[in-house]
């Protein structure tokens, strides 16, 4: 059994996690229920469950201010929301498990997945790090980013380091300032919506490049040189817009 | 040729009136009635848990009340101004809601002067929402009281002036003020845009409509919490 905590500061809320928890996952057992900041940082101290499941925003503080308060890399943890826009961004960087409310059986069950599978290989919770992290920094910019590796580790990389991504065979490709290369086991798609409003642009259907690495723009050949000595294809279409763009940022 | 340039003049005065008009109203449309996208998805969650729970018959009223509140917020989103009889069942339906989300942890009331003619008096659509919101929140979070309790009151003043106080229980305005500068803590978006679509519509259609914030605390009484105090010409 794996001992959880429903942090969260509706009751219809928390019933709700728990009756599903019950129904659909019955090796979590729900021990203890908490309608706030304070209460869940006191739960989860009581407990020491393996696994909590937590509210964004409380009365009294959010759902950080609770791993601040209580975080000893010893339980899992998995955000349960309803619509947190400017917090969603930072959970999915650092690949914190996250449902949305009206929760559905599926989405349930996959982060329960994700979370069993880490929890019967304990190691570093640097994901946590990166979470908390991001969390103190309003900056964008200066977030870091967990990518989740194909050969099953985990890569911590800043936002600043990365080059452009790339939409690979059974993934994503990374493409760093010093010019290593990682291989995410995210989808191309995932990283597009992720880094917008940020300061890529993705130059053609497959690649998407951070303005501050480009060098230099090739307008005759429709080419794109990194600092990282990476060259990219730009469609003629796009390129009038990126000059735009990287110039305002430059 | 004097002439000619003062119509020119003229002319010119009359457009940017029309433009800035223009430009108002496109404004204001930007900011309409609009609802907490937040509260939309919990509402859904809460109805979620009737279903598992095979309560039918609250599954059903909540899904109705949920149907009736977002049917008229897109309905009075394309309006200026409704009834005071349509404002006053969106707020009891919206605050319905609310508390099947929180229980007991909420009550409220909404105190009509029966000598009203809700029919034919004018409100702004939705000006008042984000204050009953956020008084819902605020009377929740006062550890000195179990329950939060909002108080909604429409009364005439004056033959053509209509006042409408919304009133929690919560610490006041001035204390969750100190703790929402606090690094965390979000600022209230709802009550700004409702405080600028307020501007807009007087300086549109000269409403006068007035909006004033009193911290109970600054008044000489033992009690804790806010009032938002909303009046509303009648032209």
């Amino acid at each position: 059994m794996i001992r959880a905590v429903i942090i969260d500061d509706e009751r219809n809320s928390r019933d709700i996690i728990a009756l599903m928890l019950q129904r659909y996952c019955p090796d979590i057992e729900a021990v203890a229920q908490a309608a706030n900041c304070r209460e869940g940082i006191a739960r989860i101290r009581e407990h020491q469950p393996q696994l909590i499941f937590l509210d964004l925003e409380m009365p009294d503080g959010t759902g950080f201010d609770v791993l601040t308060g209580a975080y000893d890399a010893t339980f899992e943890t998995v955000f349960v929301t309803a619509f947190e826009k400017r917090y969603l961004h930072t959970i999915r960087l650092s690949e914190v498990e996250l449902i949305l409310k009206p929760i559905d059986r599926e989405s349930l069950q996959h982060a329960v997945q994700a979370v069993r599978q880490r929890l019967e290989t304990p190691g570093k919770q640097e994901r946590y790090d990166v979470l908390l992290h991001n969390f103190g920094k309003p900056a964008r910019d200066a977030h870091q980013i967990v990518v989740p590796l194909t050969d099953g580790g985990e890569y911590i990389a800043s936002i600043e380091q990365i080059a452009y991504v790339e939409s690979g065979a059974d993934g994503t490709l990374f493409s760093l300032s010093n010019g290593d290369l990682l291989q995410s086991r995210r989808p191309f798609r995932y990283y597009t919506e992720l880094f917008s409003g940020m300061r890529f642009y993705q130059v053609n259907n497959h690649q998407m490049v951070q303005l501050p690495h480009i060098r230099h723009i090739d307008h005759e050949r429709l080419q794109l040189h990194l600092h990282n000595q990476s060259v990219l294809d730009i469609t003629e279409r796009r390129k009038k817009e990126l000059t735009t763009v990287w110039k305002q940022q430059a | 040729m004097r002439r000619k340039t003062e119509l020119e003049e003229q002319r010119k005065l009359q457009m940017e009136a029309e433009y800035s008009k223009k430009f108002a109203e496109i404004e204001l449309k930007a900011i309409r009635a609009q609802i907490n996208p937040h509260f939309i998805f919990n509402c859904l969650n809460s109805i979620q848990l009737f279903v598992m729970q095979r309560d039918y018959e609250h599954a059903q009223k909540y899904l109705s009340d949920f149907s009736y509140l977002i049917r008229k917020t897109l309905d009075f989103s394309r309006r200026n101004f409704i009834s005071l009889a349509d404002e006053i069942t969106y707020l009891n339906t919206y605050l319905g809601l609310e508390k099947m989300r929180f229980e007991q942890k909420m009550s409220f009331e909404i105190v009509t002067d029966p000598t009203l003619n809700t029919a034919e008096l004018e409100v702004p659509a939705m000006l008042l929402q984000p204050y009953v919101e956020n008084a819902v929140k605020h009377g929740m979070n006062n550890e000195e009281h179990t329950t939060g309790l909002l108080t909604i009151r429409f009364t005439m003043i004056a033959h053509d002036m209509l006042e409408c106080l919304v009133e929690d229980n919560g610490i006041g305005i001035e204390r969750s003020r100190q703790l929402r500068t606090l690094p965390g803590h979000h600022q209230s978006s709802g009550m700004e845009i409702s405080f600028n679509r307020a501007e807009l519509l007087n300086k549109m259609y000269n409403t006068g409509i007035q909006i004033e914030i009193i911290d109970k605390s600054t008044r000489e009484t033992q009690e804790s919490g806010t009032i938002v105090r909303v009046l509303i010409p009648q032209l």
